[in-house]
């Protein structure tokens, strides 16, 4: 699994990771959480190949050495931002393209590719918009087809950047249940600290480019860490066997 | 999808055999037929099957070439920038085999070159202004600054053409090096033709080999580089193939404008955008579009010739500006 050691990252004289020491658990989801410009989305996107780095491992192999392909058969990444130019495609063209990583190099997607993208649209919700044009797509429903696109990529891990934005409450839920299915690590950042708590098995929680506590959601989680940091109360309760936060 | 193909083979099985008829004279169909099968021919069937053969024949077929390749490279430049307002001629490509041209019209070139000093210098000056956009671009793989330094190019080279056409001493110069700026099949012979399309199939192939690549950094090039797509080598090897196309063509017909930047808007709305899909729509219709636009600017002021990208510019901008109109009337 993902090991990083001593990860420092800055652009100019700005300093955005600082000595970050991380593993993440594997067949877990871990949250990566903390205030605005803490360093959360630069970290992934070291994880995802995006900046070259000696200091990350993936299964005890140095990232750097991992070759494209061998790692988009592994890591699946969801990404935030993408292009104008994909509106005119249609929904089921797009979760098919997950499928890139296992096609041969000049040959065609296969019938089993186009089932494994069905199921995924399936799974995801997003079936009935296989033949929309992404441009007539709303933020969520268009985030619901990335996701379904990512999980086509059948990997081991899955890399999330906050990929409940734009999603109304049913589908964030349905979401994170769906991430908590899902047999391999993600790992997720996220803002919402409720869905942290409540979904993920491990915490990564930082301030200023630093990991500050990392461990199980009731051990991050807590008042005295949350409150310096985020610089509003924070209370906590435990309801039916899950944990609340209140700010 | 199938019909849409069939129908567009159609169309330009007509108006490959509509098309030769027009020109400084007028030659209905029957009197070619009757001309190339007759076992008797008249004198007057053999010099129509002279100016069929030798001169109507090889530039309808340069034209759909140039129909071709136009379309592919726009659609190539379009992807590699993801930036819908590319053009074949956006990286200055043009701008430095313009140069190069009327500086082999005005200042004349290499005597031992002969016939050939225009192609000559216009693919001189193509592949000198690529070398200085790639080493200007360098390691970085951003399209905007692929756009940006082609932008800061075609000043350059437009500066220089500009000058060497102010400096020119004789009308007669100006003139010729203003007819080749604007874009012109006259002249097209059937040497001019296995080399464009050799080049022009190469750059199918390309395209057809990295089609679904094409799909892929269009999602972005980072993600792109995620999904394992080697997004550097192949944004290279779009630029090389493009340049090298599009110096072809412009070196032997000047520059034609809007028919790269409008044939794969064209070619997205009929068939979609997926590279399989344009790979086969956009050589259709800009081929057919092409031979229209190179009859009409025969045909218009007849025995007058039209230069084509005066033509192609004259209908192809409003035919943008409705496509774009169509395209984003949903957006703000």
């Amino acid at each position: 699994m993902y090991e990083v050691n001593s990860l420092s990252f800055s652009y100019g004289k700005r300093q955005i990771l600082d000595d970050v020491k991380l593993s993440f658990p594997k067949h877990k989801m871990t949250a990566i959480i903390g205030p605005n410009g803490c360093g959360k989305s630069t970290l992934l996107g070291h994880l995802s190949q995006l900046h070259p780095t000696d200091a990350i491992t993936l299964d005890g192999v140095p990232l750097q050495t991992i070759d494209g392909p061998t790692f988009s058969r592994k890591v699946a990444v969801l990404a935030q931002m993408h292009d104008a130019m994909i509106d005119d495609f249609l929904v089921k063209d797009i979760v098919l393209m997950g499928r890139y990583p296992y096609k041969s190099h000049f040959g065609n997607y296969t019938s089993e590719d186009v089932a494994i993208a069905q199921s995924y649209m399936d799974q995801v919700g997003v079936s009935h918009l296989a033949e929309e044009e992404m441009g007539h797509l709303s933020g969520g429903e268009r985030q619901r087809v990335f996701i379904a696109k990512a999980l086509t990529q059948q990997t081991e891990v899955l890399l999330l950047d906050e990929p409940t934005n734009h999603l109304d409450m049913k589908y964030k839920v349905a979401l994170m249940k769906e991430l908590q299915n899902f047999s391999g690590t993600s790992i997720v950042v996220l803002h919402d600290l409720n869905l942290a708590a409540r979904y993920c098995d491990h915490i990564v929680l930082m301030k200023d480019g630093k990991v500050l506590k990392t461990g199980a959601p009731q051990e991050v989680l807590t008042p005295e860490l949350l409150e310096p940091i985020f610089e509003v109360p924070f209370h906590v309760s435990m309801e039916e066997g899950v944990y609340h936060l209140y700010y | 999808m199938k019909l849409k193909i069939v129908g567009l083979l159609i169309l330009l099985v007509i108006s490959l055999v509509v098309a030769p008829q027009f020109g400084a004279s007028f030659i209905p169909v029957w009197d070619m037929y009757q001309a190339f099968t007759s076992p008797v021919p008249t004198d007057e069937m053999n010099m129509l099957s002279t100016i069929v053969q030798d001169i109507r024949l090889p530039r309808l077929l340069y034209s759909v070439l140039t129909g071709i390749g136009l379309s592919l490279v726009g659609v190539l430049m379009q992807t590699v920038t993801r930036n819908a307002l590319a053009d074949p001629y956006v990286l200055g490509v043009s701008s430095g085999a313009s140069t190069g041209a009327v500086f082999a019209i005005i200042m004349g070139g290499l005597p031992f070159l002969a016939s050939y000093n225009v192609p000559f210098f216009a693919a001189l000056g193509a592949g000198i202004s690529i070398l200085l956009v790639l080493l200007c671009v360098g390691r970085s793989q951003s399209p905007v600054k692929l756009i940006l330094i082609g932008m800061g190019m075609t000043g350059i080279f437009s500066s220089i053409t500009m000058m060497i056409i102010y400096g020119a001493k004789h009308e007669a110069q100006v003139r010729s090096a203003m007819f080749w700026l604007l874009g012109s099949f006259a002249g097209i012979q059937w040497r001019d033709l296995p080399l464009t399309a050799i080049i022009i199939g190469l750059l199918m192939l390309y395209m057809y080999m990295y089609k679904q690549d094409f799909d892929v950094l269009l999602l972005g090039q980072q993600e792109a580089k995620q999904m394992g797509l080697s997004v550097k080598s192949l944004q290279l090897s779009m630029v090389i193939v493009s340049s090298v196309a599009i110096a072809t063509l412009v070196a032997k017909v000047g520059v034609v404008g809007f028919m790269g930047l409008i044939i794969p808007h064209l070619a997205r709305m009929v068939g979609g955008p997926k590279h399989g899909r344009l790979l086969i729509f956009a050589p259709l219709i800009g081929s057919i579009v092409m031979i229209w636009a190179d009859v009409l600017s025969r045909a218009m002021y007849s025995p007058e010739e039209i230069p084509i990208g005066v033509l192609t510019s004259l209908l192809g901008a409003p035919l943008f500006i409705w496509i774009i109109m169509t395209r984003y009337r949903h957006q703000g």
